[in-house]
């Protein structure tokens, strides 16, 4: 699931890089911008039949690729 | 304008005017702000001088607008997203007699200074500088003078309609679309209130942010609206009070206005459109779903003129590209170069945005040059590739919008050409970086390395190949 999550970001936000370091703060480093905030989401639905309310889901989770792929396992 | 707003502020002192998280500040406390900025202004600068602020967005901020207006000085506001080396360039080319940031709190907390009524601007007087991106690789000040912003915000109050309500700020005040909601909300018994740039990533806070505000006129760019969309509790449940949503700073699509319908029966949604150098709207009117999105009619005072390379108006119905005449025009660039241009006499302004009529309508089609609109930000590409250029290992660059179906910009892509020696230690993410020193977040580009640059027949980068080619 992991692989498959930075598979999709790095899809959507060209940022190649984010396999080597996925560590990389997506909001600090400006990667996950708005456009790309709302196709992640419905990405994210669709791979993993899930359904994300947004205002449910701590902002700071959407920092990193550990706290996006946390989200989803709840969410499953 | 200013004679309103301060007979507002003067005569409803305990009417709250601008809210920020929780905190609130009335008319009273705006006017004492006000009048002790501008005491502290006439100690160190004068009429016709230029002052940056910059900071959060604060009260102070609005309070030291309001404090250069009355005093007959231009203010050039600077969001702290900006980055440092941008900052500089912005204080560089315009010379400020005075940098105002947060530490200048002290002054409006300190001792009341007296009362004033005299507005000493004038109608031809510079109220405002924005800074835009330009396309010789520096940032360009725009002028915009009292009598541009008065005219302005004369219509918009007439085209908005509101009254002792709430306008809700998206919009970083460094963005001239945030001159609508600063001004609408003094001239017409209403509360500004602020959605934190910091608050916009975290949906929680910004849900409940907007659920507090109970806003009744909300101003945004058209991204920020699909943005908010991405969450389906953003509706009527969440907002029951919006009544109006006005969009301006980049193109409205018919999608987007079908499914704010969806979500907000009953809403009344403005399209606007106008350039930083016309005073960032000049027309606009109310859209319906199921129908063509047209930018509006022009607001009185203001001609818009639809020309041909030759400069002359089109035969009705085809493309060209809007030229502005009139009152919205502003004063020009503060380098004193491009765009503005003499048209038969009349002073006007070129935009580079092709459009259409068609049943007296004006319809938006795109550029005409590289200039790109993301989330409401104007680009210039060439701004970009000149920053990328500065970098010690890059050969070349050449900076592209990826749009979706619909056209619109979802990210700006620069392709860069290494120096041969400097191929094995440069990565994009380090490229990545460089940048963002130099531009505002909005412009920091996804780096894509490529072995050549292919060119065009012109001899310019050939983007279209480009964004085929396998890095």
């Amino acid at each position: 699931m992991r692989e498959k999550i930075i598979d999709i970001i790095i899809e959507l936000t060209e940022y190649g890089e984010l396999r080597n370091a996925p560590e990389t703060d997506l909001i600090e480093e400006d990667i996950l911008d708005s456009l790309a905030f709302i196709n992640l989401i419905t990405r994210l639905e669709d791979e993993f039949g899930i359904e994300i309310q947004t205002t449910q889901v701590p902002g700071d989770t959407w920092r990193s690729v550990d706290g996006i792929v946390r989200m989803v396992e709840r969410a499953g | 304008m200013l004679r309103k707003i301060l007979s507002g502020l003067k005569e409803h002192p305990g009417d709250v005017c601008y809210q920020i998280r929780e905190k609130q500040y009335t008319n009273r406390e705006l006017y004492r702000y006000v009048c002790n900025i501008r005491s502290y202004l006439d100690r160190h600068c004068g009429k016709g001088d230029r002052v940056v602020v910059t900071g959060h967005k604060e009260i102070y901020m609005i309070a030291s607008f309001l404090a250069c207006l009355f005093s007959g000085i231009a203010y050039i506001p600077v969001d702290i997203s900006v980055p440092e080396e941008r900052r500089k360039k912005i204080i560089n080319g315009s010379a400020p007699a005075l940098i105002i940031d947060s530490s200048i709190e002290d002054v409006m907390d300190g001792e009341d200074s007296e009362d004033f009524s005299d507005i000493r601007i004038s109608e031809d007087d510079t109220a405002y500088i924005i800074f835009t991106s330009g396309t010789t690789g520096e940032p360009k000040g725009v002028q915009i003078t009292y009598g541009n912003l008065r005219s302005c915000m004369e219509w918009l109050t007439e085209l908005c309609g509101i009254s002792c309500d709430t306008v809700l700020n998206q919009a970083s005040y460094s963005f001239d679309l945030s001159v609508a909601d600063i001004y609408l909300p003094l001239l017409t018994r209403s509360r500004h209130y602020i959605i934190e740039s910091g608050t916009q990533r975290d949906f929680p806070a910004l849900f409940g942010e907007l659920r507090r505000s109970g806003a009744g006129l909300a101003v945004m760019t058209p991204s920020f609206a699909d943005y908010l969309m991405a969450d389906r509790t953003f509706g009527r449940d969440l907002m029951p009070e919006l009544k109006k949503i006005l969009f301006c700073g980049e193109k409205l699509t018919e999608k987007t206005v079908a499914r704010l319908y969806e979500r907000f029966g009953g809403i009344s949604i403005i399209n606007c459109y106008g350039p930083t150098e016309c005073t960032f709207a000049v027309t606009g009117a109310e859209v319906f779903p199921g129908e063509e999105i047209s930018i509006g009619d022009p607001k009185p005072g203001v001609e818009i003129h639809i020309v041909g390379e030759d400069m002359k108006d089109v035969d009705g119905g085809m493309t060209g590209e809007i030229l502005i005449t009139g009152d919205s025009v502003g004063k020009g660039y503060l380098d004193g170069r491009g765009g503005f241009t003499d048209w038969g006499g009349v002073r006007a302004y070129l935009t580079g945005d092709l459009a259409y009529r068609k049943n007296g309508k004006i319809y938006y089609v795109g550029r005409k040059d590289r200039q790109v609109k993301l989330r409401g930000y104007r680009i210039e590409p060439a701004e970009i590739e000149t920053v990328l250029d500065g970098h010690e290992a890059v050969e070349r660059s050449a900076v592209a919008a990826a749009k979706d179906s619909d056209g619109k910009a979802e990210k700006i892509i620069a392709y860069v050409k290494l120096s041969r020696d400097r191929e094995q230690d440069v990565t994009a993410a380090c490229l990545r970086r460089y940048a963002g020193r130099y531009l505002p977040g909005y412009m920091v580009p996804v780096v894509k390395i490529v072995r050549e640059i292919p060119l065009d027949g012109n001899g310019k980068a050939d983007i279209r190949a480009l964004m085929h080619m396998d890095p």
